[in-house]
């Protein structure tokens, strides 16, 4: 995390240009930005400025936005609850589209329907999650009206009200990451399909449900979750674009504005949240796969 | 012991042989081999110069003079698409020469040398902390937009896997004998690391080559249609479809083709990838088959 502040703060230090003068515009005289430079402490040197930067981000004061002036921890959690949305939901259509159809390959091996599954992972796994985003409002949200593609209702107006807004960007975020997922699933699957366990089950006479669900999948989980939370930690992510595509007003798209906008205090708040994110998922994931297989010990 | 020669000649063998044998590659090629072909050829199969506008010939359908129609100020779509080969490739190619460059001499320093592995690893996992993608995103906004820029941005956001993964090679083959007998033979240290050691890591790094290729042309596309990568008037696929996402409605086929375009080239990697996996690991191609 603290290499992760760091560069947050390089990040706005290593730019060319002073922060001070840009903020002001052309307009302003060298007096004003050099009272604004000893208000902003920009002269002091810079190890100064970072760790009084790293004391104040510590105590929950992130600076305020250049742009609006609002403090950028509330400009964040504003905006976190659709990237929240976004996120889970995509992970919810990647999985549930990446386990069942990544089991079936392995259970038909080498039949069609594998090769067909494989192929159908394969190109999904090269198509850009925006393009499908773009052409799935072209087709299913214009062309059929189906559902809304831009835009949001928070959580208050009502479950299914909210949830209409999430489909298509869910879809474009996770359809990509299933792809990764039924060939994980595929391969560590084929790996316990033949071990001796999974041949004495068989010869118990347990259904051929039992013998999948339970004893296969459940013996194939950690190399499945891994990769499951790589994906959730990338969709995090994922969702600059996504937002972007379907207009919804989340954190994602604070960053690029604030990329456009150069608004430094915002993206670097934007930038230690989704780290934050991305840490916290990957040890979520390393505390499930004790759940998952108890002999994983810590 | 094996030298970068031999490793060539093998490598040169069994290529030879996975061509014949695995379709995989042999698709994965051919259309990589197209893809560049076009972009190499850019400007002799383009009909059009793909910055000249037109604005009597706007937002026209596919025809016969513009196959793939023409955009909102009336510049070639084909063209464009062409030349964004271009460019895509060559912001590829360079991420992922200088992804190899950075990452290997990080990842053989870190590997080689027990004390400068922990600071080295520790700075490369704090980068790892960070989705790639935001990395770059947020490098190209302190760097500006430019073609240099997002390839710089890209190869620094890819540099810690290439890194770690190499040091994780690097530390299996340094405890190779032939690498303790060249360093008892008194061959200087940077000769053990780039002959004897550098060409015995170097599987896992063509493999991870292909995916960092791919994933360079897909995340330039949205650095780019983001509208934080490459200047819009540089045809890239990404700059086409950013442009043409506000007539996507009327001009559907601005953002169809570039997209296209995309995916048959990260198709064609991927593929390659796997191939080369398959061909490469042997223990991985039980699994695989």
């Amino acid at each position: 995390m603290l290499v992760v502040a760091t560069f947050a703060f390089l990040l706005v230090h290593l730019v060319p240009g002073d922060p001070a003068s840009m903020i002001l515009g052309d307009m302003a005289t060298v007096e004003d930005v050099e009272r604004l430079r000893e208000e902003m402490h920009l002269n002091a040197p810079l190890i100064v400025q970072y760790i009084t930067w790293l004391g104040r981000v510590v105590r929950g004061n992130w600076g305020n936005s250049l742009y609006s002036q609002q403090p950028v921890l509330a400009m964040l959690a504003e905006r976190a609850q659709p990237t929240l949305i976004l996120s889970v939901s995509s992970l919810f259509v990647a999985v549930l589209l990446g386990i069942p159809t990544g089991v079936l390959a392995a259970v038909r091996r080498g039949t069609k329907i594998d090769a067909a599954i494989l192929s159908v992972a394969m190109f999904g796994a090269a198509i850009p999650g925006f393009w499908l985003g773009l052409v799935m409002i072209m087709y299913i949200g214009v062309g059929l009206g189906w559902l809304p593609t831009s835009g949001y209702q928070p959580l208050s107006t009502g479950f299914f009200n909210t949830m209409q807004y999430f489909v298509l960007p869910a879809i474009a975020l996770g359809f990509p990451h299933s792809a990764l997922i039924i060939r994980v699933v595929r391969s560590t699957m084929l790996d316990v399909l033949n071990t001796d366990f999974v041949r004495t089950a068989r010869a118990k006479g347990l259904s051929k449900f039992m013998v999948i669900g339970k004893h296969a999948l459940r013996n194939s989980l950690i190399p499945i979750l891994t990769v499951i939370g790589m994906s959730f930690a990338t969709m995090v992510a994922g969702t600059v674009v996504t937002e972007t595509v379907f207009s919804i007003p989340g954190m994602g798209r604070l960053v690029v504005t604030s990329v456009m906008r150069r608004d430094y205090p915002v993206l670097q708040g934007s930038i230690l949240i989704v780290a934050a994110i991305y840490v916290i998922v990957n040890l979520v994931i390393d505390l499930l796969y004790v759940w998952v297989d108890p002999r994983v010990k810590y | 012991m094996t030298t970068l020669a031999d490793m060539l000649r093998e490598f040169r063998k069994s290529a030879a042989k996975a061509w014949r044998r695995n379709p995989i590659i042999r698709i994965g090629t051919i259309i990589f081999v197209v893809v560049l072909l076009v972009a190499v050829l850019a400007p002799y199969i383009s009909q059009h110069d793909p910055l000249k506008m037109n604005p009597l010939n706007r937002l026209k359908g596919p025809s016969r003079a513009n196959w793939f129609g023409t955009d909102e100020l009336g510049r070639d779509v084909f063209s464009r698409v062409v030349f964004g080969a271009r460019t895509s490739l060559q912001v590829g190619l360079s991420v992922v020469f200088l992804t190899i460059l950075m990452g290997a001499i990080i990842g053989l320093l870190a590997g080689f040398f027990k004390k400068l592995d922990g600071p080295i690893m520790r700075i490369m996992d704090g980068f790892l902390a960070m989705p790639s993608e935001l990395v770059a995103i947020s490098l190209m906004a302190s760097l500006g937009p430019s073609v240099n820029n997002v390839i710089l941005a890209l190869s620094i956001a890819h540099v810690p896997r290439m890194a770690r993964l190499l040091r994780s090679s690097v530390l299996v083959v340094r405890e190779m004998n032939y690498v303790e007998a060249a360093e008892a033979l008194g061959v200087p240290v940077p000769r053990v690391l780039l002959k004897h050691v550098l060409p015995n890591c170097l599987s896992p790094l063509i493999v991870q080559a292909t995916s960092t290729f791919a994933f360079a042309v897909l995340s330039e596309a949205s650095l780019s249609f983001l509208g934080v990568g490459l200047p819009p008037y540089v045809p890239s696929w990404g700059t086409i479809l950013s442009g043409g996402r506000q007539f996507m409605m009327q001009a559907p086929w601005i953002t169809m083709f570039p997209g296209m375009s995309i995916i048959l080239t990260v198709l064609s990697l991927n593929l390659l990838g796997d191939g080369l996996r398959d061909l490469l690991d042997p223990k991985l191609r039980k699994i695989a088959s």
